[in-house]
């Protein structure tokens, strides 16, 4: 288990946004772990009834492990491409958990608390999901980020095409032509989420 | 599918789905041109269309509910369970609970008597882990120790503390009276009550810091309004001793709070220059109704907040005086040595806004913003004949820049200027107060285009950035592009998310077609009647070849406009031409801040709808706030509403950007002079005719200021020295008619008049002018039956015509006539 010392996570960042891609491998567990933890807390602590909202998840975690000082403004998009790759990874998790344990087994140890928090109803359609945005990783990696921002990360329009440094414009058709791909891959197969 | 199949695939999926339902087979049937696997693969994708929609656009998890506003926050059963009253009905001896004002995040207020002092007291009850904890308790009595001790009257007086049957209570001061949050909730605040909100909550923080309270919850929950406008801050010490009690590390993900300061969010250590921000925060949304860091779903940023800037006040009101708006953004500095160090510096910054003056923050700001000059590039092409695609480089960066709030950008006019008069660039920076300039050249040749740019900072005439470019005509945007892209690089220049976006909206278009378009402006900016033929000839080639080019239609719609605003064209005609072109280029593109700028003006000047011509100015002015001349106009705007204080904020303002522009100069003079700001019309006056004597406007603007003064004789030979000077026979008439008749010579009076209204026909004299005359002659009727004559013909003048008869006429307002002259020009609102 890496230190989760604040400084670790920004330097890492700032190696990232320099160009160093070893360090995202690295970046990626580590705000896995920290939304996981914020959101378990949540689930123990927090009121009835009450339930998550990525944005607020996403923002909370980045005030607790990245020295903002020591940053440019330039890493949020850094660090929102990350988180959104983590809340992908931590959903689909979550949905495969569940799923197993309603098979009975527990190859994953995600624990009940979270599982029962982040699970979609539907688990299945995550993991189909997750597999289709594979594929269509596979012909358009770009679209593909588009839909991991935007849906796993709560980016906005704006947000989405400031860390793809692309236009407004490209990230509303990306994101409606991404849809048809994903929903045609998904037909068949499972329903949609 | 590999990769490339699948951009075809996708090409034409986005073609046909583009189009009407009936003509998608067909066009399907012919672009895949008897592929059937591409057909079959475009086909499954457009089956999906149904769904494409609502597919996704939830969130992964249930929605959330609204954050906050459910009752106590801290889910605190005991906190919302009743007092424990005695036999009597009285909780803790002495206090008759009468009702509920109120629930929040700290808990239950209720209104009660004190039947012992026989007094109405708030109160309110805490956590009861307060009561609970030793610790907590021996913290909670200390802080409101120090609470109570504050003794001011724009805070709210804590009478006792204590425990009661297990329950931590406060008893305060009633006030009787909304809360801030309550009176912000249906609309944005008028400036001047703004300012005397603000300025109550500033100085009940200065006296709470001096004696070492900080509140660490100022927010508009916590400001009580007591009677019309006093202010009363509520709840100090609170958020310390609640604080104690709750699990911090659960506050981001509950919903971060509007007013948190930067350290607060980040757990670091607070002082007292937290209170600042949060106090920068509630002004921000007293004026523009939003949090400054709240994203489109409502939520704040934190991104945003820990790296700053907020955007500007201006973005969401332009309106606010540019001072309001340095002292906002002053309290809002992420560096907490760049924001105020004290309650009372802000505290006198906003009482210097109040009074009109120039406040420190404006200094402030002056030297921090990075600032840029743009020259005009100098045309190397072979025979010098691409003068006006040199200037059409420069002015397409400077319009890119300007719309940047962290860049103080000089305006078109100015930069241009200073190129004539052969200064160095140390020199150029003085006379425009920047620190930077861009200088460049360019030549044409053929189909090549080669363009140098050179960054340069005037202090030491460094150089930031240089670059050549030798590439196709078509380049051209791109070029631009990274012109502008290494400016905001290299000058470091703090960038919003809608700012990116927006340097990177460029449409393809063909060279040619460019190439006239700033052919048009170049004869556009020299506005005169020999060029505008020229400017109207290449707008319709331009248009001609392509007539979906919005910025050829706005350009066109801001030349019919300044011909009717000037008077080269007759307003009647002019100003439905300005506008079926504006219309035009909006329907193009609605972000067109030059065609809303149109739009606006019309309004004003000509059809006379108060509500658009607002709705058109601040919309242009959200969208490029750096363009000077919109921002002179606005002050026109500011002036038929008779808001005066914000009409002089503006125009110096504008003046501020544009320094060497003799139309600002000309509004300047003319805009103080009608809010009765004579010495500083004419100081203004005085750099007018320095920076360009030959220009008329002026000096007629100048003679109302000696008018209004009483000095007759002055405003006579201003207006003789203006005749020589290129000032216009009538607007001269009009205003030495009025010096003669008030000095008694009432046949040079008669005289002029006769010939104002000989004149009338032929060379359009102001309806309204003539009316000022006659009545200053004491013929009210002829003067009613010219202002009559001005509202059928639309007169430009009698869009202020109740400002400027209460200064050449002040009887003459008070006729019945008037009034019903104002019915008609909807201006009984802001008439005396």
């Amino acid at each position: 288990m890496p230190l989760p010392a604040s400084a670790d996570v920004t330097s890492l960042l700032v190696a990232w946004s320099e160009g160093d891609d070893s360090a995202l491998a690295q970046l990626v567990p580590r705000v896995y772990d920290e939304l996981r933890r914020i959101a378990h807390h949540h689930v123990r602590a927090e009121r009835p009834g009450r339930t998550l909202q990525t944005t607020a998840l996403v923002h909370e975690a980045y005030l607790r492990l990245v020295d903002t000082r020591r940053v440019r403004w330039e890493s949020r998009a850094h660090f929102l491409s990350v988180a959104a790759q983590a809340m992908r990874r931590i959903l689909v998790d979550a949905a495969r958990a569940r799923g197993a344990r309603k098979r009975g087994g527990d190859a994953l140890s995600v624990p009940l608390d979270e599982v029962a928090l982040l699970a979609p109803q539907r688990e299945a359609s995550v993991v189909a999901l997750d597999d289709a945005l594979n594929a269509l990783a596979e012909v358009d990696p770009r679209k593909s980020r588009v839909v991991e921002l935007r849906y796993f990360g709560g980016l906005s329009v704006e947000e989405t095409a400031a860390v793809l440094h692309v236009s407004p414009e490209t990230v509303h058709r990306d994101w409606r032509v991404a849809k048809a791909f994903l929903l045609r891959e998904l037909s068949g197969k499972d329903t949609a989420p | 599918m590999n990769a490339e199949r699948w951009q075809q695939i996708e090409r034409i999926y986005l073609d046909v789905v583009a189009r009407d339902e009936p003509d998608r087979a067909a066009t399907l049937d012919e672009v895949c041109a008897g592929d059937a696997e591409l057909k079959r693969e475009v086909e499954t994708l457009l089956a999906q269309e149904s769904r494409v929609g609502r597919f996704l656009e939830s969130r992964p998890w249930p929605a959330d509910p609204a954050p906050s506003q459910a009752p106590a926050e801290d889910g605190d059963e005991t906190v919302l369970a009743p007092p424990p009253v005695d036999a009597a009905g009285l909780f803790a001896g002495r206090y008759r609970i009468l009702r509920t004002l109120g629930q929040g995040g700290m808990g239950v207020v209720y209104q009660a008597e004190d039947v012992r002092l026989k007094r109405f007291v708030a109160l309110k009850f805490l956590s009861s882990a307060i009561a609970a904890s030793p610790q907590a308790r021996a913290r909670f009595l200390r802080e409101a120790q120090a609470a109570a001790s504050l003794d001011d009257p724009h805070v709210c007086t804590l009478y006792e503390a204590g425990e009661e049957g297990g329950r931590a209570y406060l008893v305060m001061a009633f006030i009787d009276g909304p809360t801030l949050k309550e009176r912000i909730a249906t609309e944005r605040l008028p400036i001047g009550e703004t300012l005397s909100i603000a300025r109550d909550i500033a100085s009940g923080l200065a006296a709470a810091h001096a004696r070492g309270v900080v509140h660490r919850d100022i927010k508009p929950g916590n400001v009580l309004l007591a009677g019309l406008r006093l202010a009363k801050i509520t709840d100090f010490g609170l958020a310390r001793i609640e604080g104690a009690t709750r699990s911090t590390a659960t506050a981001g993900a509950a919903g971060t709070p509007a007013y948190m300061s930067p350290e607060q969010a980040q757990g670091l250590r607070t002082d007292h220059r937290t209170d600042i921000w949060s106090l920068g925060c509630v002004i921000y949304e007293m004026l523009t109704g939003r949090s400054p860091f709240a994203t489109s779903s409502g939520q704040v940023d934190v991104f945003a907040l820990v790296h700053g800037p907020a955007p500007g006040v201006a973005a969401f009101r332009p309106e606010v005086p540019a001072t309001l708006a340095a002292v906002v953004d002053r309290c809002l500095r992420t560096d907490l040595r760049a924001r105020y160090q004290t309650a009372s510096d802000l505290l006198a910054d906003l009482e210097r806004v109040s009074a009109g003056d120039t406040p420190s923050a404006v200094r402030a700001v002056r030297e921090e913003l990075p600032s840029i000059a743009v020259l005009p590039f100098a045309d190397m092409s072979p025979e010098r004949t691409q003068e006006y695609f040199a200037e059409g480089m420069a002015e397409e960066i400077i319009h890119a820049l300007a719309r940047i709030e962290g860049l103080r950008v000089v305006a078109r006019t100015s930069s241009f200027a200073v190129k004539s008069k052969g200064l160095d660039v140390r020199e150029i920076g003085r006379v425009l107060n920047v620190g930077n300039v861009l200088e460049g050249s360019v030549r044409v040749a053929g189909s090549r285009l080669r363009i140098t740019a050179q960054l340069i900072t005037v202090d030491d005439g460094f150089h930031l950035w240089s670059e050549r470019f030798d590439r196709e005509a078509g380049d051209v945007f791109a070029i631009q592009d990274e012109i502008t892209a290494a400016i905001v690089d290299r000058l470091a220049v703090a960038l919003h998310l809608r700012e990116r976006a927006a340097l990177r909206k460029h449409r393809p278009v063909d060279p040619e077609v460019y190439a006239l378009y700033l052919r048009a402006r170049y004869f556009q900016h020299r506005i005169s009647a020999d060029t505008v033929e020229r400017a109207f000839r290449y707008y319709g080639e331009a248009l001609a070849r392509d007539p979906t080019f919005a910025p050829a239609h706005a350009g066109l719609a801001g030349m019919w406009g300044d011909l009717a605003a000037f008077n080269l064209a007759p307003p009647g005609e002019a100003w439905p031409k300005a506008r079926e072109a504006a219309e035009r280029a909006l329907a193009l593109d609605p972000d067109s801040s030059e065609a809303h700028q149109t739009i606006g003006a019309i309004a004003l000047w000509f059809e006379w709808d108060w509500t658009a011509a607002e709705a058109g100015m601040t919309r242009a002015l959200a969208l490029n706030p750096g363009d000077a001349l919109a921002r002179g106009r606005h002050g026109w705007f500011l002036l038929n509403r008779r808001r005066f204080d914000e009409c002089g904020a503006a125009v110096r303002q504008a003046l501020a950007s544009d320094p060497l522009s003799p139309i600002l100069h000309g509004f300047a003079v003319g805009l103080h002079a009608a809010c009765g700001r004579s010495e500083e019309a004419l100081a203004d006056f005085r750099r007018a005719v320095d920076l360009a004597p030959g220009f008329g406007l002026p000096y007629f603007h100048a003679a109302i200021a000696h008018t209004s003064l009483g000095r007759l004789d002055e405003a006579a030979e201003v207006v003789e020295k203006g005749l020589q000077q290129g000032l216009t026979l009538f607007w001269a008439d009009c205003i030495l008619g009025i010096v003669r008749a008030r000095q008694g010579r009432r046949d040079e009076a008669a005289a002029i008049l006769a010939r104002m209204i000989e004149q009338h026909q032929q060379s359009s004299v102001s309806c309204a002018s003539i009316a000022w005359v006659a009545a200053n002659l004491g013929d009210f009727d002829v003067a009613f039956s010219w202002l009559d004559r001005g509202y059928e013909e639309r007169d430009g003048l009698m869009a202020w015509v109740h400002v400027y008869t209460d200064i050449f006429v002040p009887p003459l307002a008070r006729d019945p006539r008037f009034h019903a002259l104002l019915e008609r020009m909807r201006l009984t609102d802001v008439a005396r």
